[in-house]
């Protein structure tokens, strides 16, 4: 089984703490659309095609699609790859986009699930990151989607923006509270390369929030969510039972998955033993000038062979943000290594510290742990 | 040289032994305190006396290593031999041997002045006299040399010949209007200089029919020749050939190669009482050449060795420890061939649990510990690190019995030691008049008991004080400088081994001691440089998953103390399809990162923090 991601690259402006790939204000999406169901289909023809199991439409802004462009899309990727199967279909929606009607007509085109980019809940803050929608337009989104009937939905909140005090945090918790959302991810403000708000903060327009502020915030979302039945399944994402999200525990747990679009990545195990990781190419001129020639192969960039050795790494990096921590046995029998043998002392020191627990067959993060989760990774690597 | 006619010479300077060829050999030094015109002066002589081609001149040509001509200091003893038509109708051999110039070298001074008979002093004419220049004048003086003052750099605007010309008077009771002037730099004088010397430094003597005694004053190691002696024949005559011995080192060789040395080696057949030349003879090691030695035939030996040769002992150790664990072998290696070169070194290997395997390696002083670091780092590549230096101590067992130690971490349990004991040096500071009440203080937080006071002039004091050497040995002499407006000058020598309230300071991270950073102190210092460490490692140390606590301690008594919080947030927000071959490649670059931290129990300590806290001026 295959999980499916399709970018789609367009957005209304860049929020500036964004580094994805888009393209702003293109009207004209038929293009995009054309080569898109062309490239599922070619690379189904290069042996890339078991069922499919999840279907992620991303981006970028799906929802700068018309119902009847995804449709084509969904239609496109059910000719190419059989998604008789697919148990969850999620499509990404930005809050100025959502209208009873889109939603209604996503519904019918077989979307399982949306997820709203909400980020905040406040006017001062939505503006900070440059969105494209007010505090509003957010609230009217989400009582839309939750009336909408979809199996499942989740929200995107940011947290840790420059000056944001605990108690206007406590707020866009609440008010997200109020929806009781059947998933919810919850991202710390990171400030990425390249980023308007990396030159802001190199240019010491803005300050970073402190360490100690944001690891507050970040508790402050684990101990209201929990509180409130939500399961934090990994790092960033919370969940009320039966609702997890399936297409991204994939990425989790070293499955297949194929990207389609310009940026989008994928992952393939090989029958020759090890893993491939590619990027399909950044610009989406090229990307449709690739596809309409035929040449889904060379829309591939960053192809890369992935050891056994480097495939653990990424497993023990994957798994340990997870609830179900680091499964020793799996790593030891599919990935060669032992953890426990090789890393004993740092495991006792770490569970000692409060970091991880830990039984035999499992390691796993502990809330503490969770905040200095990359660290904690490094320390456990060969 | 064969058929010399040796007889005695007429005027009443000679006596019986001294031949003709005797009485046209001077040899001779050139003392001065640094940067005073030494080695321009030497220049100007091999001008002068056509030994160097104008074309082949370059500055301070006697300071061959290129670390010399850097840092304007001689490090090695140098000879070389000049001939000179004198103004009488003779031509004279001139042997100049120069001499090291700095005070971690004194013993090697000594060595060079034995070999002569005088000595030009030196003297900036801007500078007035200082210390060195007293030192070496004693020195010298202790040598029955031959003393001819100059006053040098009289070019400069700022030169006061007549004022400094006083106080040698009053120095070395040379009349005033009698010292000579020059200008190294635009060769003023050097001519009249030079017939002094030829005036009035006294020729040789020494039987040429008596047993062989010959001074190594240095010796150098040649990659094809192996070891070369510089010798100084003060009785016989050594023939190419010959089966030499040398007395300390109890080892006999074949002469196969003698000489003169201008300004490469010219071989020769003989060298005779009054001469000064080398000798090679297939010598692996230069520590069989060791300076203050006597060579005599290895048949017809002489009664006994030339007096003075004493056993070049280190004065200042540290951990030398290779940046990458693999380079041990290549840390090894390149310390023996250094030793080659520079028998002042002594190492053996040690072992630290904060830097792993590595060397205690003895040095001469500071900037010899320097000297040898950098050739380390420019002749073999090599990138160390080097732990805090520190003296030899004498340490008291309760038992009475007393034990010598080279590494703090080798001072024994509480309950067992008596006390430590630690050398003193007597050290000579000039300086003017204005700054005694600085240095006094200075001497006084350094430990320092005063002895004497003496007043060279009306401007400058030399000051006498008896200080811990471990006191002297690490930036005292910046000090000296910035507390004198750099005027003070200071000179040392060992002085013996004094009962000291000292301690042994321990650096703990997180209860582990760290052995590198062990020092040993005196008590009433150890706080203010626990506190130094202590507050410098938390600056150094970055934050880890746990908190780290950095403690030092006297015995179990923790003295200062500082924390490094624990990281409180390191978490990828987001890890998706799209972001994991990112997140994993900064993953293998950390770890490639890892390989350079030491590991202080859990804790992990960049390599740059032992660095950064062991260069620490104390
Ligand atoms: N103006 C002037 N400078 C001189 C004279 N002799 C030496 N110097 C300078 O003084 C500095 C130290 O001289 P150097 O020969 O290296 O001193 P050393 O340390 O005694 O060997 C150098 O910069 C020389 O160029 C001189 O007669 N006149
Ligand atoms: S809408 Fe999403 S993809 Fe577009 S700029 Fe904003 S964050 Fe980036
Ligand atoms: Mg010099």
């Amino acid at each position: 089984m295959a999980g499916l991601y399709i970018h789609v690259p367009f957005c209304r402006q860049r929020c500036t703490y964004c580094d994805f790939y888009f393209v702003a204000g293109q009207r004209d999406h038929s293009a995009f659309v054309a080569a898109l169901c062309r490239e599922l289909r070619q690379v189904a023809r290069r042996g890339f095609s078991e069922p499919v199991s999840t279907i992620y439409i991303g981006g970028g802004t799906p929802s700068q699609l018309t119902s009847q462009d995804i449709a084509r899309i969904l239609r496109g990727l059910r000719k190419a790859y059989d998604a008789a199967a697919a148990e969850e279909v999620t499509i990404e929606l930005n809050p100025e986009d959502v209208t009873a009607p889109y939603l209604q007509a996503l519904k019918k085109l077989g979307i399982s699930r949306v997820s709203v980019g909400i980020q905040s809940f406040f006017d001062d803050e939505l503006t900070f990151m440059n969105r494209s929608h007010d505090a509003r337009q957010a609230h009217d989104a989400l009582a839309l989607v939750a009336g909408a009937g979809f199996r499942s939905y989740t929200v995107d909140l940011i947290f840790g923006l420059p000056g944001q005090t605990e108690d206007r945090w406590a707020q866009n918790l609440d008010r997200l509270r109020a929806f009781d959302a059947p998933h919810v991810s919850t991202y710390s403000l990171t400030i990425e390369p390249k980023t308007p708000l990396q030159k802001q903060v190199a240019r010491g327009l803005v300050s970073p929030l402190p360490d100690q502020a944001m690891a507050t915030l970040y508790q402050m979302a684990m101990d209201t969510l929990s509180s409130h039945g939500y399961e934090h399944y990994e790092i960033s994402s919370f969940a009320q039972p039966g609702h997890r999200a399936q297409h991204n525990s994939r990425y989790w747990s070293h499955a297949n998955y194929l990207g389609f679009g310009p940026s989008a990545h994928s992952f393939w195990w090989q029958r020759t033993g090890g893993a491939a990781r590619w990027r399909n190419v950044r610009s989406l001129r090229q990307y449709v000038a690739l596809i309409r020639g035929g040449q889904s192969d060379a829309v591939c960039e960053d192809h890369e062979i992935l050891s056994l050795p480097a495939l653990g790494l990424e497993r023990i990096m994957l798994a340990l943000r997870t609830a179900e921590g680091v499964d020793l046995l799996v790593l030891k029998e599919t990935y060669d290594m032992d953890l426990l043998a090789t890393k004993g002392e740092t495991i006792a020191r770490l569970a000692q510290a409060g970091l991880v627990t830990t039984d035999a067959r499992s390691l796993r993060l502990t809330d503490r742990g969770k905040h200095i989760c990359d660290r904690v990774t490094a320390s456990l690597l060969p | 040289m064969e058929g010399r006619a040796y007889y005695a010479r007429s005027c009443g300077a000679a006596t019986e032994s001294m031949s003709l060829h005797q009485s046209r050999i001077r040899n001779f030094c050139i003392i001065a305190h640094i940067d005073h015109g030494k080695s321009t002066l030497a220049d100007r002589l091999l001008e002068l006396t056509e030994t160097v081609a104008q074309r082949d001149m370059q500055d301070q040509v006697l300071d061959s290593m290129d670390l010399e001509r850097e840092r304007g200091i001689t490090i090695k003893s140098h000879a070389i031999q000049m001939q000179y038509p004198a103004s009488d109708g003779i031509s004279y051999t001139l042997n100049l041997i120069d001499t090291p110039g700095h005070v971690d070298f004194s013993y090697e001074v000594s060595r060079a002045l034995k070999a002569c008979e005088g000595a030009i002093l030196v003297i900036d004419a801007a500078q007035g006299i200082e210390a060195q220049t007293i030192s070496n004048l004693l020195l010298a003086l202790d040598h029955d040399l031959e003393i001819i003052p100059v006053l040098n750099k009289v070019d400069l605007p700022s030169a006061r010949p007549d004022l400094v010309a006083m106080s040698v008077e009053n120095l070395i009771g040379e009349p005033a209007e009698d010292v000579l002037t020059i200008s190294a730099k635009t060769g003023e004088g050097v001519q009249d200089l030079v017939e002094a010397v030829i005036a009035r430094v006294p020729p040789p003597k020494g039987k040429v029919s008596a047993p062989l005694r010959a001074l190594i004053f240095d010796s150098i190691f040649n990659q094809y020749r192996g070891a070369v002696a510089y010798v100084r024949v003060f009785e016989g005559a050594l023939k190419r050939r010959d089966d030499i011995y040398f007395m300390a080192a109890d080892r006999t060789y074949a002469a196969e190669e003698i000489g003169v040395l201008r300004l490469g080696m010219e071989p020769a057949e003989e060298l005779v009482a009054g001469d000064v030349g080398y000798v090679i003879g297939s010598i692996k090691d230069v520590r069989d050449t060791r300076v203050g030695d006597t060579i005599t035939h290895a048949r017809r030996r002489a009664a006994a060795p030339i007096a003075g040769f004493r056993e070049v002992k280190p004065m200042v150790f540290s951990g030398v420890y290779p940046a990458n664990a693999e380079d041990f072998e290549d840390l090894r290696a390149s310390l023996a061939r250094l030793q080659l070169n520079d028998s002042a070194i002594v190492y053996e290997p040690e072992t630290s649990v904060a830097l792993g395997f590595g060397f205690r390696v003895g040095f001469l002083g500071l900037l010899h510990m320097e000297i040898v670091q950098e050739r380390l780092d420019r002749e073999f590549g090599l990138d160390i690190i080097t732990t805090l230096p520190n003296v030899k101590y004498e340490i008291v067992l309760t038992s009475g019995t007393v034990q010598i130690i080279e590494n703090p971490n080798k001072v024994p349990a509480g309950n067992v030691l008596d006390h430590i004991r630690e050398p003193y040096v007597k050290a000579e500071i000039i300086t003017p008049t204005d700054y005694i009440g600085n240095l006094m203080k200075l001497c006084q937080e350094r430990r320092g008991e005063y002895m004497n006071q003496t007043y060279l002039d009306q401007e400058r004091v030399s000051l006498e004080y008896q200080l811990p050497l471990a006191e002297i040995v690490f930036d005292f002499y910046d000090r000296l400088k910035s507390f004198s407006r750099g005027y003070a000058s200071l000179d040392y020598e060992l002085s013996g081994y004094r009962r000291s309230d000292l301690i042994k300071l321990d650096i703990l991270i997180n209860g582990d001691p760290v052995d590198a950073l062990s020092a040993i102190v005196h008590r009433t210092k150890a706080f203010e440089m626990g506190r130094k460490l202590t507050s410098r490692l938390k600056e150094l140390i970055p934050r880890q998953m746990f908190e780290v606590a950095i403690q030092a301690a006297i015995g179990s008594r923790v003295i200062a103390r500082t924390t490094v919080r624990a990281v409180r947030k390191d978490v990828t927000a987001k890890c998706y399809g799209g972001d994991i071959t990112r997140k994993r490649k900064l993953l293998e670059k950390q770890k490639e990162g890892k390989k350079r931290m030491k590991h202080v129990g859990s804790v992990e300590v960049p390599q740059e923090a032992f660095l950064a806290v062991l260069s620490m001026e104390r």
